[in-house]
């Protein structure tokens, strides 16, 4: 079997990156630390494996790269690296129990870096997880801060899969009810941005970067990203030379080709107008199928499986490669389980 | 007229919608307050000659003027009322005496500026901007000191410009807190105001307003068909999208755009998938933008495949004289 064999579509054959476990034991905690996600929009859904499996199986997911659904340090007495353990090993025992179902992506206990590369390490070597997630940002510590320096280097001799999901967007005053929905599109451009502008791009290009919901507004904003290369925070206000930055000069082109190098899944750009979008910006052997499976409402998936279908920007090979070759590229161990 | 060297066409200029003046008055509140723009504010050293030489070599035949960041109601501003009445009437002052020095009532038009945080002012202006001065239409901030346009104290403008079925230039402010990078995620506050009338119900029930966004709608096009909003309808057992929202409110196939800073191929996908041509205006920034940077934005519209001439035409100005005919 290779990644553009044949693919019987009348089974579940799809390959999401972009896809939620919810353990009791982890929701308990996001209640005790009061996160945002318990609270805001109707908090988290009720969440059992078998109704995740059979949602799975109507939307013909055949894999989920399983990941949790949100961070793991929190500003209070909860240890992050315990946490971290404790989904890694859950991770690793739903994959063991269905093999042909899941995979899963290694949470990791920063800010702490070496209780970080601590838990890589278990988590690649000994759990033999698939890659790791990491948030835009934890306690305010974007992920291409010097501070990962370290963990990056690591990451990029075992030729690490870095899934970037969002994080809580910090408080900027912003009415929480308009930044938790609207921002949590933006952290995914800053983390893009630290990531960038930190170096990790061009210094650790054995990782491989998936940015989550299409990179939130990054294709959107890209030539802002990088006509912004010399800005200088803290200064109280859009420059007026800055929309002179020539997006053809001061390395905007390579900039622009850092980002277009990394992956992005399709998780709600499948309205056309975003994977046009997104189409456009990089190609399409780099966009993975992703569906926010459990975090979304179950009743939401058939609707982006049809957007997905009758987007017109796809012919059915990249359609195919969206939903699953390309995922199979990256990580080459399905084609030995699916 | 004979200096104007690059008309954008044979017969008449093109109208920019987003264009920006900074008025003695507002340049001397933001240095009496120390303002952390009023530096920037004093080096753009702006003046309606500046505006109409910008014009004349870019083909622009008329600019409708908007009030510059930070507004009128800005943090420390000693009396934002006297403020935005001075700014309206130096704005009808400078129409008037543009008009009659170029016999030409083409070349400025005006956004009015309001006292947003004094609902009774902001009511009081919008009468005199729009009645007495004939201005053109409004210019709103997304934010306001932090409270967001869907903010219960702006439920009274809100009703009265839709009322008049005013048109209002919705254009970013600075977020209230320090983002990652200003620069980056100044375009998104336009999504964040959307947001916040989208919860509270004001897209729906002020729908005839007729809004113009700036800077392509900021990110919405590109994050409207995803993004939920708590507050909200639920519909059936989950949240609408902000966009299903928008479409059921009646609004979204009315709104305009700016087409400024969306000419670079991924933004411009994102905006000409979301609307139709005849509903983009061709705006400037200037002068926070350099006529360098607005030239290389004309460049790359030409270079839309999916235009042709004539709908460049109606982009660069046809489109804004159905919402401003006194242009023609």
């Amino acid at each position: 079997m290779s990644a553009d064999g044949p693919v019987n579509t009348e089974v579940p054959y799809r390959i999401d990156v972009h896809h939620h476990v919810l353990p009791r034991f982890y929701v308990e905690t996001l209640e005790k630390v009061g996160s945002v996600m318990t609270t805001l929009g109707g908090g988290l859904p009720d969440w059992s494996l078998e109704a995740h499996l059979e949602v799975m199986d109507r939307n013909k997911i055949a894999l989920g790269m399983a990941s949790i659904p949100a961070g793991i340090y929190f500003e209070s007495d909860v240890s992050a690296r315990n946490l971290a353990r404790r989904c890694n090993e859950y991770l690793a025992s739903l994959r063991s129990a269905h093999p042909t179902r899941f995979g899963a992506f290694a949470a990791l206990p920063v800010p702490d870096v070496d209780d970080a590369m601590e838990e890589a390490a278990y988590a690649l070597d000994t759990l033999e997880l698939d890659g790791v997630i990491m948030l835009s940002n934890v306690a305010g510590h974007y992920v291409g801060d010097v501070e990962n320096d370290e963990l990056f280097a690591e990451l990029n001799r075992r030729n690490t899969v870095v899934y970037i999901h969002p994080g809580d967007p910090p408080d900027q005053g912003i009415p929480l009810a308009i930044q938790f929905p609207i921002d949590t599109a933006l952290e995914t451009v800053r983390a893009v941005m630290s990531l960038l502008y930190g170096g990790v791009f061009e210094r650790y290009p054995r990782v491989k970067f998936i940015f989550s919901h299409c990179g939130g507004i990054t294709p959107y904003l890209a030539h802002r990203v990088v006509r912004g290369r010399t800005w200088v925070p803290g200064e109280g206000g859009p420059d007026p030379g800055m929309l002179d930055g020539a997006p053809d000069g001061g390395g905007a082109a390579e900039a622009i080709g850092l980002m277009q190098r990394q992956y992005y899944d399709s998780m709600s750009a499948n309205a056309a107008n975003g994977l046009r979008t997104l189409q456009a910006f990089v190609d399409p052997s780099h966009i993975l199928l992703g569906t926010d499976h459990a975090i979304l409402p179950a009743p939401y998936q058939p609707l982006k499986m049809r957007e997905l279908r009758r987007y017109k920007g796809f012919d059915e090979a990249t359609r195919l490669g969206v939903e699953r070759g390309n995922a199979l590229r990256l990580f080459p161990r399905l084609l030995e389980v699916l | 007229m004979g200096s104007r060297m690059s008309s954008l066409h044979d017969t008449a200029g093109g109208i920019d919608i987003h264009h920006h003046f900074l008025p003695p008055s507002f340049v001397e509140a933001l240095v009496q307050a120390g303002h952390p723009a009023a530096a920037k504010a004093q080096a753009l050293d702006w003046s309606p000659e500046k505006s109409v030489a910008m014009m004349d070599g870019a083909g622009i035949e008329t600019a409708i003027v908007s009030l510059s960041l930070p507004g009128a109601s800005f943090t420390g501003a000693a009396d934002p009322a006297a403020l935005a009445r001075q700014v309206n009437e130096y704005a009808a002052r400078m129409i008037a005496d543009y008009a009659s020095r170029f016999g030409t009532p083409s070349r400025f038009g005006a956004f009015a500026s309001l006292p947003m945080l004094d609902a009774q002012a902001a009511m009081a202006e919008i009468e005199y901007a729009l009645d007495t001065l004939k201005l053109d239409g409004v210019a709103l901030l997304t934010n306001v000191r932090g409270r967001y346009l869907g903010d219960a104290l702006f439920e009274p403008v809100l009703a009265e410009l839709n009322r008049r079925k005013a048109i209002v230039f919705l254009h970013p402010n600075q977020a209230p807190g320090p983002g990652f990078n200003d620069f980056v995620e100044f375009p998104h506050e336009v999504t964040r105001a959307l947001a916040s009338l989208t919860a509270s119900g004001g897209i729906e029930r002020y729908r005839r307003i007729r809004y113009i966004l700036a800077y392509g709608g900021g990110t919405m096009p590109f994050i409207a068909a995803r993004v939920t909003v708590v507050g909200m309808d639920v519909f059936g057992s989950f949240l609408m999208t902000m966009l299903h929202y928008l479409i059921r409110a009646r609004t979204v196939v009315r709104m305009n755009y700016d087409l400024t800073a969306s000419t670079d191929p991924y933004a411009w996908q994102a905006l000409y998938g979301q609307t139709v041509p005849s509903r983009i205006l061709m705006g400037s920034n200037y002068p926070w933008t350099s006529p360098a940077a607005f030239a290389r934005q004309q460049a790359e519209l030409r270079a839309c495949e999916a235009l042709d001439p004539a709908g460049i035409a109606c982009i660069e100005r046809d489109n804004s004289l159905k919402l401003f005919p006194r242009f023609a």
